[in-house]
């Protein structure tokens, strides 16, 4: 029998924050944007006292707590806690599965000669985590992944709740729809007005009603819903692409203003494939209209690209490959998928403007690691960045994704 | 060539999707009293004539199906070929099996390039030109710059050179006698030096190449062979070639290749890197990756600098020595991350070092 661990850090980045500055320790903290457009990234639990979830408006948030302090996302520093964090997790087990930065799954059924049995290392994840970065996580200990996952946000924060094998029917049989994996509000309430109220409901539903209810992808909840879950945890993969994107609090109408937050997103994304040792042959800009339909340009380059001016050539004549422009762009993103090693065989005939622009990406780096991130910028973006925009539209904190 | 042999090699070069529909069969019509068939793929025209006696076709020949047809006739023994003009049918018989084969109309069928008049051509030996090809496993088969994708042929006052690279490696073959008056520089596909490369007769026979225009012919007994050169500049490899050599050592190429065969499944997948260090007259391999690390040695027949220690892409150096012509490899370093050269007889190689 496999004992899969899910561990979940609490209210993560918000932690982060109150971690790093004592000032915020015990009060609400919201991170996110502080603007009409933005939502909360994470919220303290004393914020979520008063009603705050994550991805809730900023706006809706703020009025039921007015007097929340609102943090601007470092994710960075989220990064590097979050690397932290994983250190643990595989100095029990080298089956960890990275669902984002906060969350993971660890098969440690090979481990249990070593460190003992599951709740025996689950509580050590949780100690050492604390030590090491001063966070603190929720545990589910369980058979599979479904359950464990259910159970690590069963008893937050601080949490470890155990799921032992005969014990997982009676443990899912009462749970409400709602805590199905992939069963969101709608889907929810499309099955408790057919009668489907619990996870016993839905264990004894045949796959064809469920399917007439939700879908074709539906069928498997049952089995789900019984505690039978066979997937394994699959270890860290690497990164299929490096993105990032940006919500405007207000639509942008001007190609020129557009071109600028494109230019700062390019060098978000180089400033991440640089410091990961990567480059990628394919890049890809994404855009929402005003009216929320979003739509991608991509372009595979001969050759993979890294620095800013690279990815910032290409998706500026991206930018100019879509239509409709004028009728307003709500967010605008750029990644660079099709990754590989910066390493390598150097180029028998190297193009040393490429060569040089890299080498201006890594003194670049190096400046805002040592002096801070204001160091250096490009002067074009001086205008958009800190909120100083020169369009009168700064964009709310960019959002870092990692497609793995 | 046999019928059923030249329809083989024609139906493989037919393309299975084509604007011309006319591309999709093979070209038979009578030529010098012989059964002459064609087949393009719009950058390799190839015509071949055929021992078969020519037949009462059709003005300007007939399209035959490529793939049932060339399989049908390879299946008999001694085929039979005849033409219907009433039903406008091939018929091809052998032993007790037979079987007519509706033909089309030649009118669309593009005409094979002619290379006529006062065009220069060189003469040189089927199995040198053969050797020559070799030079393409240093061509990329990526998408990356497509110049990369072909091989340079040079042809001089005597003899010829072919040169191919993938940007990160080049691979060079020199040939110094050849009768003619060709003096030209052109890049040619790998894929269509792949459809020559199977062509070419085994043995020494001379094989005429001329060159008009963007076009390139190679012809021998009863094949023509018209390929395309491609546009763009190859890269001007002679300037990457290292002019101050540091070290000069001399290997024996198959213990070399056999170490190298040794560690490779011990290699990082994703860089394929195995360190030499190169001292004490022997040449220490080491590799390291998921399973664990490896090493080997090999005893060197001559060695003239100070110990180095060079990385490189295995398989890239593992083909280098396989290009090489002799049992002697003679590497020339002229420093850690300095391009390596990787000398034979008629080959040489150039390999970039890993970076660190």
């Amino acid at each position: 029998m496999r004992t899969i661990l899910h561990i979940d850090m609490d209210a993560f980045f918000a932690s982060v924050e109150q971690r790093d500055d004592p000032a915020l320790r015990g009060r609400p903290v919201l991170v996110g944007a502080n603007s009409p457009r933005g939502v909360v990234a994470a919220a303290s639990y004393e914020a979520r006292a008063f009603g705050v979830r994550s991805a809730m408006p900023m706006v809706q948030a703020l009025r039921r707590c007015p007097k929340a302090i609102v943090i601007r996302p470092r994710m960075d520093r989220y990064r590097e806690a979050s690397a932290e964090v994983f250190a643990v997790f595989r100095r029990f087990t080298p089956l960890v599965e990275g669902l984002s930065l906060d969350e993971a799954f660890l098969d440690v059924s090979g481990s249990r000669a070593l460190f003992g049995d599951g709740p025996a290392i689950a509580r050590a994840i949780k100690a050492q985590i604390r030590e090491r970065t001063g966070l603190v996580a929720s545990a589910g200990v369980a058979p599979n992944k479904f359950v464990a996952k259910i159970a690590s946000a069963m008893d937050k924060p601080d949490g470890l709740v155990v799921v032992a094998p005969e014990g997982v029917e009676a443990f899912l049989r009462p749970l409400p729809v709602e805590r199905m994996w992939g069963v969101g509000p709608k889907a929810a309430a499309r099955l408790r007005a057919v009668g489907f109220v619990t996870l016993g409901d839905l264990a004894a539903a045949s796959p064809d009603t469920l399917r007439a209810i939700l879908g074709a992808g539906a069928t498997a909840l049952p089995a789900l819903a019984r505690g039978q879950d066979e997937r394994p945890v699959v270890p860290e993969r690497d990164a299929k692409s490096v993105g990032g994107e940006e919500t405007f609090p207000r639509d942008l109408h001007r190609i020129e203003e557009l071109e600028a937050h494109l230019l700062r997103q390019s060098a978000r994304v180089a400033a991440r494939l640089t410091r990961a040792h990567l480059r990628g042959r394919c890049v890809t800009v994404k855009l929402k209209y005003g009216n929320h339909r979003t739509r991608t340009r991509a372009r595979t380059l001969d050759e993979a690209v890294g620095d800013t001016d690279s990815i910032y050539d290409v998706a500026r004549e991206l930018l100019r490959r879509f239509d409709g422009l004028d009728r307003g762009v709500r967010l605008i993103g750029v990644s660079v998928s099709e990754l590989r090693p910066a390493g390598g065989p150097a180029s028998l005939f190297p193009d040393e403007e490429k060569l040089r622009r890299e080498r201006l990406e890594v003194l670049a780096l190096t400046l805002r690691d040592r002096f801070g991130a204001r160091a250096v910028t490009r002067a074009r973006l001086l205008s958009t960045e800190d909120g100083e925009s020169g369009f009168g539209a700064a964009a709310l904190p960019p959002e870092d994704e990692v497609e793995l | 060539m046999k019928f059923a042999q030249a329809v083989s090699l024609l139906a493989g070069l037919v393309p299975t999707r084509a604007s011309n529909p006319a591309l999709g069969h093979i070209h038979l019509d009578t030529k010098d009293g012989v059964l002459v068939g064609r087949a393009s793929n719009g950058e390799v025209d190839l015509e071949i004539m055929t021992t078969e006696a020519a037949l009462e076709l059709d003005p300007g020949g007939v399209l035959v199906p490529p793939a049932g047809f060339a399989r049908f006739v390879a299946s008999l023994k001694e085929p039979a070929l005849g033409y219907d003009p009433e039903t406008r049918e091939l018929v091809v018989s052998g032993g007790a099996a037979s079987a007519r084969f509706r033909t089309g109309r030649a009118d669309d069928f593009p005409e094979m390039r002619a290379f006529g008049g006062e065009v220069p051509r060189v003469r040189i030996p089927a199995g040198e030109l053969r050797r020559a090809l070799s030079v393409r496993f240093a061509s990329s088969a990526e998408d990356y710059r497509a110049i990369f994708r072909g091989v340079q042929f040079e042809f001089r006052e005597k003899g010829f050179r072919t040169a191919a690279s993938d940007g990160f490696r080049l691979a060079v073959y020199d040939f110094p006698e050849s009768e003619g008056e060709v003096e030209r520089l052109f890049v040619i596909a790998r894929k269509s030096l792949d459809v020559l490369s199977k062509l070419l007769p085994g043995d020494e026979s001379p094989v005429e190449v001329a060159v008009q225009g963007p076009q390139v012919q190679f012809v021998w007994e009863g094949v023509r062979l018209v390929l395309t050169a491609m546009e763009g500049q190859f890269p001007d490899y002679e300037r990457v070639v290292p002019k101050e050599i540091t070290h000069t050592i001399e290997a024996p190429r198959d213990d070399l290749l056999t170490a190298l065969k040794r560690l490779a499944p011990l290699t990082d997948p994703n860089t394929a890197r195995v360190d030499v260090r190169f001292e004490d007259g022997a040449a220490t391999l080491t590799a390291e990756g998921d399973y664990g690390k490896a090493n080997d040695r090999v005893e060197l027949l001559a060695v003239q600098g100070e110990p180095v220690l060079q990385s490189y892409n295995l398989h890239y150096l593992q083909e280098a020595l396989q290009h090489v012509d002799t049992d002697r490899a003679t590497l020339e370093l002229s420093g850690p991350v300095t391009p390596a050269v990787i000398r034979g007889e008629s080959t040489w190689s150039i390999v970039v070092p890993l970076r660190t």
